[in-house]
């Protein structure tokens, strides 16, 4: 299959149709929506631009040297700050500093480093559910998913659970970029929460450097001092990547997992059965509920895609729900089955740009799966709740449970350590 | 120095190749394919760097 082909049709003339991703119909079901487009054409126009939503074509295009990544292209006019940080961030780098930046995160996520960190995820899921004051009327979201990233940072950073809180709060505004449709009004926000994450972590690379400590803000510190063409923004613009991308996202990530475990008891059961098998949960929860919808990426020339000619400097998106729910990556795509083998979905995204922390994030959602495999003896949906379906915001907003919790064997983990 | 790679776990990220283009191809599959038997050592760190950066995994490194 070849992405270019020799002729074709000018993109305002194919008919294309058009994702309102704002629209009531797509909130109450997305699935079915794209569904339908899809049957129509694997590219629509959406609110700025176009997005793909079928699979092949999604991956085949994620190969193409002459459509980058872009991080939320911030329009200049509206916030000359944010447009700059997103300029500079990782996500919008290509060429040799690419591979520098990756390197440099890489070393710090390696999988020796992360298995460091499962230890102090497990215990802080543990506590969590410690906490839950009445089993009876939980709520998942509020009690677990939750706050659970932000306070995974405590170990993940060598910083207090104090300070968390905060960097919590930072890094699910910032979050709102991804909003790309809807988030003018969030800029002031995005900005003050941008200022002050920069603040804390560069304060905090400081002290790392001075007193190296074993965490990845001291190890992102050490590759890039090691690398005299590193500047002191470059390492900060990557404390802000790997900070921003494990809160929020890993939130959405893992809420939406525990909403398809809790929607399909006999996955549950299965899971509950044979705990080892939470690598597989994880990648099923990430192929069917995806977090952080609807990447975006620009054209930098002109191109036939698939006999749809686009010009250059148009904005590109990749529909997450889109493409891992398509039947050509594979067979059902609507049913949830924790035993399917691939892990081709592209909610880790493909190519130069796959998430460089897939392996942390893997890691943060198992150990908070695990914890619940370990402790939930009988759960169930108590009631209706809300779900944002679009773009970075996309999760269940409650997870209105009962749950029948076994005691934990070593729970004395305390806030305040 | 030899660099393997694994093409059951290689998924074409191609980062391999942006990262050690005088070690790496791309095939006709859109897979990773080491160039030489022996690296030459002047590109010793392409290699490394590109066996760091794999998102599969898919690289093992013999020196």
């Amino acid at each position: 299959m070849s992405v270019t082909s020799s002729s074709g049709i000018a993109v305002e003339a194919a008919g294309l149709p058009f994702l309102d991703v704002k629209g009531v119909e797509f909130q109450r079901d997305p699935y079915d929506v794209l569904d339908r487009l899809r049957a129509q054409s694997w590219l629509v126009r959406s609110p700025l631009g176009y997005t793909v939503i079928g699979y092949p074509e999604a991956r085949e295009i994620k190969r193409d040297s002459d459509i980058v990544r872009i991080f939320d292209a911030v329009d200049p006019g509206l916030s000359p700050l944010l447009h700059q940080k997103a300029a500079e961030n990782m996500s919008s780098q290509s060429g040799p500093r690419l591979v520098k930046l990756r390197k440099i995160v890489v070393q710090a996520l390696r999988p020796r480093q992360v298995a460091v960190y499962r230890e102090g995820m497990s215990a802080i899921a543990h506590m969590l559910l410690d906490r839950i004051v009445d089993p009876g009327h939980a709520d998942l979201v509020a009690e677990f998913a939750g706050p659970y990233p932000g306070l995974v940072m405590s170990p993940l950073m060598g910083v207090p659970f104090s300070d968390t809180v905060e960097l919590d709060e930072w890094a699910t505004t910032i979050n709102e970029m991804g909003n790309h449709s809807q988030y003018d009004h969030r800029i002031p926000a995005i900005e003050a929460a941008w200022q002050s994450m920069e603040d804390y972590l560069a304060g905090l690379i400081a002290e790392r450097r001075a007193h190296p400590h074993s965490d990845i803000i001291s190890d992102l510190t050490e590759g890039a001092d090691a690398d005299p063409e590193m500047t002191e923004d470059d390492l900060l613009s990557l404390a802000m990547a790997v900070v921003n991308a494990s809160i929020d996202n890993v939130r959405a990530q893992l809420a939406s997992t525990i909403e398809a475990l809790l929607l399909n008891p006999e996955q549950w059961a299965a899971f509950k059965a044979d705990l080892s098998q939470a690598p597989a949960v994880v990648e099923e929860g990430l192929r069917y509920f995806p977090a952080g919808d609807d990447i975006q990426h620009r054209l930098l020339a002109a191109k036939n895609l698939y006999g749809i000619e686009l010009p250059a400097d148009t904005l590109l998106f990749v529909s997450k729900k889109g493409v891992n729910r398509d039947p050509r990556l594979v067979p059902d795509p609507h049913v949830f089955r924790i035993d399917r083998k691939s892990t081709a979905h592209l909610t880790f995204g493909f190519g130069l740009h796959a998430c460089v922390g897939a392996i942390l994030a893997r890691a943060a959602i198992g150990e908070g799966l695990i914890a619940l495999g370990e402790r939930v003896q009988d759960w169930g949906l108590t009631g209706s709740y809300g779900r944002s379906g679009i773009e970075s915001s996309a999760r269940p907003l409650a997870l209105p449970v009962h749950l029948d919790l076994a005691p934990h064997g070593e729970s004395d983990h305390a806030l305040d350590s | 120095m030899r660099l393997i790679v694994d093409p059951t776990r290689c998924k074409g990220h191609a980062q391999c190749v942006l990262a050690a283009p005088n070690v790496v191809e791309l095939n006709e599959d859109g897979k990773s394919r080491v160039l030489h038997e022996q690296i030459d050592p002047a590109f010793a760190d392409e290699a490394r760097t590109a066996e760091l950066l794999c998102p599969e995994e898919a690289f093992t490194i013999i020196e």
